[in-house]
């Protein structure tokens, strides 16, 4: 149950991650004023970031069940979005490294899916 | 700012018994006739439509406010209101 | 009244908002609270924990029968008994019992002794726990938010109930007029003043605006036939009674046949629901003991499930056949039901129900950030007429003071409640009505002190008081229990939520702390700024608080 949690909440911190680096202002502070993300970066980041949005409420409803499950979820979003909220504030560069969690913790949850 | 005259007062009082008066008025005539509307068990039509009753109070509470004038408003909620209780009426579900 | 959508729900959102923010904010602290009620009544009760701290060596059957024997030496002639088995939020037994109201007996006098027709139990020993203080713990919490206090309850609901409403209608309209709500997302611009206060309340609102919304409209529902009555009245007409049996389920506990009869053994009775729900039982309840027409009915623990329903089985008190079982609602009223579970959140694990207590510190900040930030942004208009000596409007004055009595009062108020728990003496004529008025001495003194002198040293002295009363809980233990952080971190399973609470009121008391320092620091700062800007000969810049 607390694993299936855990990779849940990594996958919603790196999509959310994955999407606040693309955002403008964001972006802005992390590579300098006035610069924007390419297109195509922001589409590939954007994908990855509904991907992981879609696997980490597939775990929290392995975790949970159909009812508690989705419950749940809005909970891991609601503390995954404060943390990257907080990072891009206070340690930008450490979101766009923490967003690579996402790839063990998809591997992760996708394993306990199977398993499950 | 806008100046704060008498008829900009005037307008807020109106809409405000409009929406929060008016509003519910319209939330228990809409409830009450889709309850009678529903074709279910008394008690599974009544707890959807009182469910269903605070979700058009707020609707109408936010378009009261919305709409462009004041007199807008009130003539809106006052002629549903009407329109729904003769419906009520006729039906003859009101007690 | 204003040109474009987003103008006017800017200006309802304001005020739905401004009219009700500091009553939302005690419903909130409160509500939040109350989803550790059983954990806060049970710290409000030292004289279980040395009880609790003890590992089980009952299981649930034996647990059961070791309440109905003490029952039968208590209460052999009650009407019905109630008894609570042990689980992870409740180490504990608790066994109750209704006696027949006596002639004459007010409805007050008869809840006062339904407090005393109680025994609470240890299933390590099977004998009755030393008696705890007489405390409402944290159903105090519970009911404040919902029945305010020193009222009739229903007053208390309807004015709960219209700051819902206001409530929702904010929620609304904050998200239509939020006009970059994807764009500003993860956006927090701290020291900038109002535009930081404004990223603090979009923070809190939007990232768990599925909760707001919910927790807000659940809430109306949990009362909603109370509010609405209309469409009961066109289906039902005046039956009134009949819609809530249809409802809610009918509570008919029959009545007793008058023939004296043995009671069963309820030990097969768990076996047969646990086997049948693949849980065991949470709950009982013996509806006239010893009688002929005795009837047992076992609860199911909400698990799985959002609803709040508790289904049952009943069996038969003196043969132990099965007599009924709780049918299967329709969609409807299962749905009613789901959505009422969803605001008290039974079915939530400590993860889960964690999680819930943060979303309701956030909304909570949610409503101090919105108040604060129409203060600031009202002084903006002030800043010249203050900056030749002139005062704030009426408008404002009164917002900072209610906002000190709130946002650092309550605090203050939930503090000296658990202050009052430990210091009053056990023996204290009606203790818990007295522990409540605690919470209402120090929140009007705390209100009282913020009219007089809605400053920002009010603000740091209130704050700071309220960190040393939270913060100093823990240490309070020491002194007046023998369950404080020492013992219960190392205590066992038993004493967990003792530890927990006290960590918790730690951090939020430290939480306080660190804003009254933050505050003295700006001013420090701001004091500093001007003093450099002064002496540069250059006119004092109006920094925004």
């Amino acid at each position: 149950m607390s694993m299936l949690f855990l990779s849940s909440v990594s996958l919603a911190f790196s999509a959310f991650a994955a999407k606040g680096i693309v955002m403008d202002r964001h972006y802005a502070d992390l590579h300098g004023r006035g610069k924007e993300p390419a297109p195509a970066l922001r589409m590939r980041m954007r994908t990855l970031a509904w991907l992981g949005l879609a696997l980490s409420f597939a775990a929290c409803i392995a975790a949970r069940g159909w009812h508690v499950g989705p419950v749940l979820w809005c909970g891991v979003l609601s503390v995954a979005a404060w943390t990257v909220a907080a990072m891009l504030q206070y340690a930008p560069r450490k979101v766009a490294q923490g967003a690579w969690i996402g790839i063990p913790s998809a591997a992760l949850t996708a394993a306990l899916l199977l398993l499950h | 700012m806008t100046t704060i005259t008498w008829r900009y007062r005037g307008g807020v009082t109106a809409r405000a018994v409009a929406a929060i008066g008016g509003g519910y008025l319209l939330a228990a005539l809409g409830g009450a006739l889709i309850a009678l509307a529903l074709p279910l068990a008394r008690a599974d039509a009544v707890t959807i439509a009182t469910l269903l009753s605070f979700v058009i109070y707020p609707c109408v509470i936010l378009w009261v406010f919305a709409t462009r004038s004041a007199l807008r408003a009130c003539v809106g909620v006052a002629a549903t209101c009407a329109v729904l209780g003769a419906i009520l009426w006729c039906v003859g579900g009101m007690a | 009244m204003k040109d474009g959508l987003r103008q006017s729900m800017a200006w309802v959102h304001t005020w739905a908002g401004l009219l009700v923010c500091w009553l939302l904010l005690l419903v909130f602290m409160a509500g939040t609270a109350a989803y550790y009620r059983h954990e806060i009544t049970f710290w409000m009760k030292p004289e279980l924990h040395a009880a609790a701290a003890a590992p089980s060596t009952l299981s649930p059957a034996q647990s059961a029968q070791l309440a109905v024997r003490v029952l039968q030496e208590r209460a052999p002639g009650a009407t019905r008994w109630t008894i609570d088995l042990p689980d992870e939020r409740n180490p504990l037994i608790q066994a109750a019992w209704q006696n027949p109201p006596k002639e004459g007996m007010s409805r007050a006098e008869r809840r006062n002794a339904l407090r005393d027709q109680n025994v609470t139990l240890d299933p390590s020993t099977g004998l009755a726990t030393a008696k705890p203080r007489d405390t409402r713990g944290g159903e105090f919490l519970y009911r404040l938010h919902f029945d305010l206090h020193y009222m009739p309850a229903i007053w208390g609901r309807w004015i709960v109930g219209i700051g819902a409403m206001f409530m929702l209608v904010a929620i609304i309209s904050g998200v239509i007029t939020h006009k970059r709500i994807f764009k500003d997302f993860f956006t927090f611009r701290p020291k900038k003043g109002q535009r930081s206060w404004l990223d603090a309340h979009n923070a809190t609102a939007v990232l768990a605006l599925p909760f707001h919304l919910m927790i807000t409209y659940t809430g109306i529902v949990t009362l909603m036939f109370i509010y609405m009555p209309a469409p009961t009245k066109a289906l039902y007409g005046d039956e009134q009674n009949t819609m809530f049996s249809d409802v809610f389920g009918n509570f008919e506990r029959g009545k007793p046949a008058d023939i004296a009869a043995p009671l069963a053994d309820i030990g097969p009775m768990l076996q047969q629901a646990g086997r049948a729900w693949g849980v065991t039982p949470s709950r009982l309840a013996i509806s006239h003991p010893n009688d002929a027409a005795a009837r047992v009915e076992l609860y199911r623990p909400s698990g799985q499930q959002l609803s709040n329903l508790e289904p049952s089985m009943t069996f038969d008190g003196v043969s132990g056949a099965l007599l009924s079982e709780t049918p299967p609602v329709s969609t409807a009223l299962a749905t009613r039901a789901a959505i009422y579970g969803m605001h008290v959140a039974h079915f939530a694990d400590p993860l889960l129900r964690a999680l819930f207590f943060v979303c309701g510190l956030a909304g909570s900040a949610m409503v101090a950030t919105g108040a604060l930030l129409w203060g600031v942004r009202e002084r903006q208009s002030y800043a010249r007429i203050v900056a030749s000596g002139g005062r704030v409007g009426f408008g404002v004055r009164l917002v900072d003071a209610l906002n000190i009595g709130a946002i650092a009062g309550l605090p203050i108020a939930f503090a000296a409640y658990f202050w009052a728990n430990r210091l009053l003496p056990v023996e204290t004529a009606q203790r818990a009505s007295a522990e409540a008025s605690w919470f209402f001495i120090a929140w009007g003194a705390a209100a009282l002190l913020a009219q007089i002198r809605p400053t920002r040293a009010m603000w740091r002295f209130q704050l700071t008081v309220g960190a040393v009363l939270l913060a100093g809980i823990p240490v309070l233990n020491v002194f007046t229990t023998s369950s404080h952080l020492g013992v219960s971190l190392f205590g066992g399973p038993g004493l967990r939520p003792v530890a927990a609470f006290d960590i918790v009121v730690l951090v939020l008391g430290a939480l306080l702390g660190w804003a009254a320092w933050w505050l003295g620091h700006k001013a420090k700062k701001k004091a500093a700024k001007k003093q450099t800007a002064a002496d540069a000969g250059s006119t004092s810049t109006m920094e925004p608080v």
